[in-house]
């Protein structure tokens, strides 16, 4: 925990999403597209279209991936 | 489901971080030694040197750049970072519109870092006037030119003033309406700031220049450099969570000042501030005004939350309370925000937590507080970018 305030002297919202926060958040949100495309797969007859907007989504994860980790 | 795949979200409340060289890029060789610029140091933990921003003789360690690298809340602190620890996103417009696709955000405007989210930076710490001028300039140039440059359909160009001088307010506003800005930041209340209130007249050339441009005053809170601190020995969690209040009080303001009845086709857009609070406070302004409006100096034939209704709008993340009075407040008066790239965003999963918070909300009504009240807000409709 910090032990102290932040001196801001205006509301700057020191919390930005750094890094290692947005890489982990794009682990969460890769994680949930793949179990939510597997079960998809897995139903008698997966809707084409909905799996390739969950297809696309995981490359749109892996494009601003590599923004983030260079 | 609500949010429909074809409404586009439309942020009113984003923030850009000023990459080192803006006013590098853009300063006349007499203003470049003192204007905003970099500077490496030795990092006091002993990692890697640490960047701050330096104005004319005055270091800003804490404007912008202290991200918290790779820390969890528990561990938020103090320490600057480098650039090289953010994500892109907050400084590469082409990298932000990368995070946009993913976060299912189709558009942005946002607000600056370093100036100071009213850019009240260069009128408070200014000793050279003629630099502050060149600085809020510049700092619109690369909005335009450079940041939404990137993106004219995407990303919505918000301006600062040279709060100081109303008449070169004046200018400026025209003068980069001309180059396609669409909103005006402004400080929710100018008197913390050493300006006049928005009571006198000092403001009206202003407001006017507002109105005939058609850009809305964008009051985000906190931009008053008044933060809402309660007691020396309060953590900041109780300022965090009061920062709506500011937006009550510069809605108490607007609504009892002259400034709507002169101005009537101004528009304020309150940022980051939540909408739940709409009703209860437009309730009391106007019981108060029922029962006390003979013996003041406010206009004593408009109702005030008429004037809310037709002027002001908020703005939400996810304010639970705020959508069940959405008819109360308003629905021409409520739009959506995402704060990327703050962590209090819901980045990258923001659109499919708006399906959550719009639920139970009619198609129609989700798509005006997304997409088409923002629109119109800022004149930025679809096709007609920049």
């Amino acid at each position: 925990m910090a032990d102290e305030d932040i001196p801001a002297s205006d509301w700057t919202e020191q919390d930005l999403l750094t890094r290692d926060l947005a890489d982990e958040r794009l682990d969460q949100e890769q994680a949930e597209t793949i179990a939510r495309l597997q079960a998809l797969r897995l139903t008698p007859d997966p809707d084409p279209e909905a799996v390739g907007l969950l297809e696309r989504r995981l490359r749109a994860i892996e494009a601003s991936r590599a923004h983030i980790t260079g | 489901m609500p949010l429909q795949p074809w409404m586009k979200l439309i942020s009113v409340d984003d923030h850009l971080i000023e990459h080192p060289r803006v006013w590098a890029d853009r300063l006349s060789r007499t203003h470049l030694e003192r204007g905003p610029r970099i500077v490496d140091e030795p990092s006091p933990s002993g990692g890697a040197p640490i960047q701050v921003w330096y104005y004319e003789d005055k270091r800003f360690p804490a404007i912008g750049l202290n991200a918290v690298a790779g820390k969890r809340p528990e561990e938020f602190g103090v320490e600057s970072v480098r650039y090289a620890d953010m994500i892109p996103g907050c400084y590469d417009p082409a990298a932000r519109i990368v995070d946009m696709d993913l976060d299912g955000v189709f558009a942005a405007a946002n607000f600056p870092s370093f100036p100071r989210f009213a850019g009240a930076m260069f009128t408070v710490e200014s000793k050279d006037p003629d630099l502050g001028l060149a600085c809020v300039c510049a700092y619109n140039d690369f909005v335009i030119d450079e940041w939404c440059a990137t993106a004219p359909d995407r990303l919505i160009p918000l301006i600062i003033l040279p709060l100081w001088d109303p008449e070169l307010c004046v200018a400026e506003i025209h003068r980069t309406a001309a180059k396609g800005a669409k909103g005006i930041t402004f400080p929710e209340n100018p008197v913390p700031l050493g300006l006049p209130s928005i009571y006198t007249d000092h403001w009206d050339g202003v407001f006017s220049a507002a109105e005939d441009t058609g850009m809305p005053l964008c009051m985000h809170f906190g931009s008053s450099g008044s933060p809402p601190v309660t007691a020396p020995e309060a953590p900041y969690a109780v300022t965090i969570a009061l920062y709506g209040t500011n937006s009550m009080s510069a809605t108490a303001h607007l609504l009892f000042s002259p400034v709507f009845h002169r101005h009537p086709k101004l528009r304020v857009a309150l940022s980051e501030g939540g909408v739940g609070w709409v009703p209860y406070l437009l309730e009391r302004i106007d019981g108060t005004w029922q029962r006390h409006r003979w013996y003041q100096n406010v206009v004593k034939d408009v109702r005030p939350s008429d004037l809310f209704r037709k002027h002001i709008y908020g703005c939400f993340i996810d304010d639970v309370a705020g959508l069940k009075a959405r008819h109360d407040i308003g629905l021409g008066n409520l739009t959506w925000e995402c704060d990327y790239p703050h962590s209090d965003s819901y980045w990258p999963a923001s659109r499919t937590y708006a399906e959550k918070v719009f639920a139970d909300i009619p198609d129609d009504e989700v798509h005006q507080i997304v997409e088409l009240n923002a629109r119109e807000l800022f004149g930025f409709h679809a096709g007609q970018a920049g």
